[in-house]
């Protein structure tokens, strides 16, 4: 008797864990709708993604690092402190210290 | 020592306890039953979810006092206590983590048979984490869980993870070292104390910059935002999920919670220490942004300059600003995490992210077209969607403060809007590709049903708000967010007045 129940309980669980296998392959929509992936595009995709491999130190890439990552954020700091000086000057009160 | 441990430990509310029962349970089940580990795991997280509405409704918000108070002594030997509660500035994020957390869980459920046991555990503690940390009131707790968070999420490849570990890290490294300094000179690391104390403006100063280090991290600001798009994009969907939703809100909420009140002339003498990278990040990311060819990459983008935005509002120490800049926080946690779905949705079908080979599946997918159509104008800050209302606020702030900074914010708004569409159009607009892709399906119930919260997610508050016989009008969320938003002001308006007056600013 007690053999008997275990078996049905494990037999459930075979049908429960096949069902949701079941469930599952069907929540994954039984799969074959992989792109067809092109090399030329997969190299292009891999290069774009990996530019520090690639990276070199060139007189363009040391212009473009100094104007967007330094002249840029400088020339913006100037402006905004500018802009609450102006509003100082405004109101006649003294200059406001930024760190 | 258990009597003690249970006694301490009772009166924390149902938040806390709930995930954390959650997470152990599934341990004691072996992992080959995946169904009731995935159900524990639901069912906890769902339970953490309709908690949140007692304390919205009893909720007062008309006091700037942290409710819901409770305090559990840490250390028996200093004056540090486990010291949590909520206010409007933390209200929402409560209510936020408990939303997407379910969600996360219902992304995994075909995908977790291997390692059910682990997804719902690592989800879930996250979750107690992430809860905790909004409801924290100390600093050096402030410290230690935030630190904490991402260790659940060191998930799949390890540069990203590296990489996304020791970037919070170390900035935080120079928030532990301000917190002994708080601790020296106020005999205490509970912040309501703190926040009484007057600090030199030279302490302040030093405090200030330790605590920026960490949290600019987080928000993530440049140029330490690089993390961020590596760990969206290695991450899996309910990864990037909760990535996108929750830790980089954790950066503007210490702002919030601990820069801005505690040290208030340092604030507003590093105005423009703030506002340069923040305008940079605005304009730079939706720049960079359209030169990326990887779908979730293009998105992972999009909360850097989000949350700058945000620390531009919370800047310009006006109550436009700073009541302004938490519905952004707010909205930009359903918002990328829909669009992250939309791209999990297409990578679950067709293994590939590159946009190269994505084109016309308005005609292919029309239910996921249109889903992401409504989170591509949410994205974009639409009118009538929850992100507008924000962020026209920090725009407004803004310029009461500084008209340069407005105006590269509003140029930055306009940049955004423009990869939003190109990535809409690359991916659902223009003719299909055959020669790549043949084989098209719509989401299936299972993932509709996941963004229906999303898009209607007012209906599900208000179910339960029925449920509890309580006033819907406090209860709403996202799409409700952006057609009546007065709800973020009623509830915050005294928290944030509390804060613009502690500051000094005027």
């Amino acid at each position: 008797m007690q053999e008997e129940r275990e078996r049905e309980s494990r037999l459930y669980r075979e049908r429960e864990d096949r069902r949701e296998e079941e469930e599952e392959e069907e929540a994954k929509m039984g799969g074959g709708m992989e792109a067809k992936k092109n090399k030329f595009v997969e190299d292009w995709g891999a290069a774009r993604e990996n530019l520090e491999h690639n990276f070199r130190w060139t007189r363009r890439n040391f212009a473009l690092i100094g104007i967007f990552g330094i002249a840029v954020p400088i020339l913006v700091y100037k402006g905004i402190v500018r802009d609450f000086h102006m509003q100082d000057e405004d109101a006649g009160r003294p200059y406001r210290k930024f760190l | 020592m258990l009597e003690h441990f249970c006694e301490c430990y009772f009166d924390l509310s149902g938040p806390i306890p709930c995930p954390v029962l959650g997470s152990i349970t599934p341990l004691f089940i072996p992992n080959s039953r995946i169904r009731p580990i995935r159900l524990i795991g639901l069912c906890a997280s769902l339970i953490t979810f309709l908690y949140p509405p007692v304390p919205r409704i009893q909720f007062d918000p008309s006091t700037a006092k942290s409710q819901f108070v409770e305090s559990l002594r840490w250390l028996p030997y200093e004056n540090i206590n486990l010291y949590m509660g909520i206010d409007g500035l933390s209200l929402f994020f409560v209510i936020l983590t408990t939303f997407l957390i379910p969600i996360c869980i219902s992304v995994g459920w075909s995908g977790m048979r291997s390692y059910g046991k682990e997804y719902i555990t690592a989800s879930l503690i996250r979750e107690f984490l992430m809860i905790a940390v909004f409801r924290m009131l100390d600093p050096l707790l402030f410290y230690v869980l935030p630190e904490s968070v991402p260790i659940p999420m060191l998930q799949r490849k390890i540069k990203a993870a590296y990489q996304f570990f020791l970037y919070t890290s170390l900035g935080s490294v120079f928030m532990l070292l301000a917190i002994p300094l708080i601790l020296l000179q106020t005999g205490t690391t509970d912040s309501q104390i703190s926040l009484t104390t007057e600090f030199s403006e030279r302490r302040q100063i030093f405090l200030w910059i330790a605590s920026f280090a960490s949290f600019a991290v987080k928000v993530p600001m440049v140029p330490v935002h690089i993390w961020s798009p590596e760990a969206h994009v290695e991450a899996p969907t309910a990864g990037s999920v909760i990535l996108a939703g929750i830790p980089s809100k954790l950066g503007t909420h210490g702002f919030l919670r601990f820069s801005i009140p505690m040290f208030p002339e340092a604030t507003l003498r590093s105005t423009p220490f703030i506002y340069t990278p923040s305008a940079i990040a605005i304009i730079y990311t939706p720049s960079t942004t359209s030169r990326q060819i990887d779908l979730k990459k293009i998105i992972a983008h999009s909360p850097v300059a989000h949350m700058n935005l945000v620390t531009i509002g919370m800047s310009s120490r006006a109550a436009a600003g700073i009541g302004g800049s938490i519905p952004p926080m707010s909205s930009h946690g359903p918002v990328p995490s829909a669009l992250f779905l939309c791209v999990g949705v297409l990578y679950d079908r067709h293994k590939t992210r590159l946009a190269r080979y994505y084109g016309g599946s308005v005609s292919t997918m029309p239910n996921l077209s249109t889903i992401s159509f409504s989170s591509t104008l949410a994205n974009m800050s639409s009118p009538g969607t929850s992100s507008f209302i924000g962020e026209f606020l920090i725009l407004v702030g803004a310029f009461q403060r500084n008209s340069l900074v407005a105006t590269l914010a509003a140029l930055g708004m306009i940049l955004g809007a423009a990869y939003s569409l190109w990535l809409y159009n690359r991916a659902v607009s223009g003719n299909l590709k055959p020669d790549f892709l043949h084989k098209f399906s719509d989401p299936n119930g299972r993932e509709v049903s996941i963004f229906i919260p999303f898009l209607v997610g007012g209906a599900t508050d208000f179910i339960v708000a029925k449920c509890y016989g309580l006033n819907a009008e406090l209860l709403t969320l996202l799409v409700r967010m952006g057609v009546h938003p007065k709800v973020f002001p009623d509830c915050m308006h005294t928290s944030v007045s509390n804060l613009v007056q502690h500051g000094k600013f005027h």
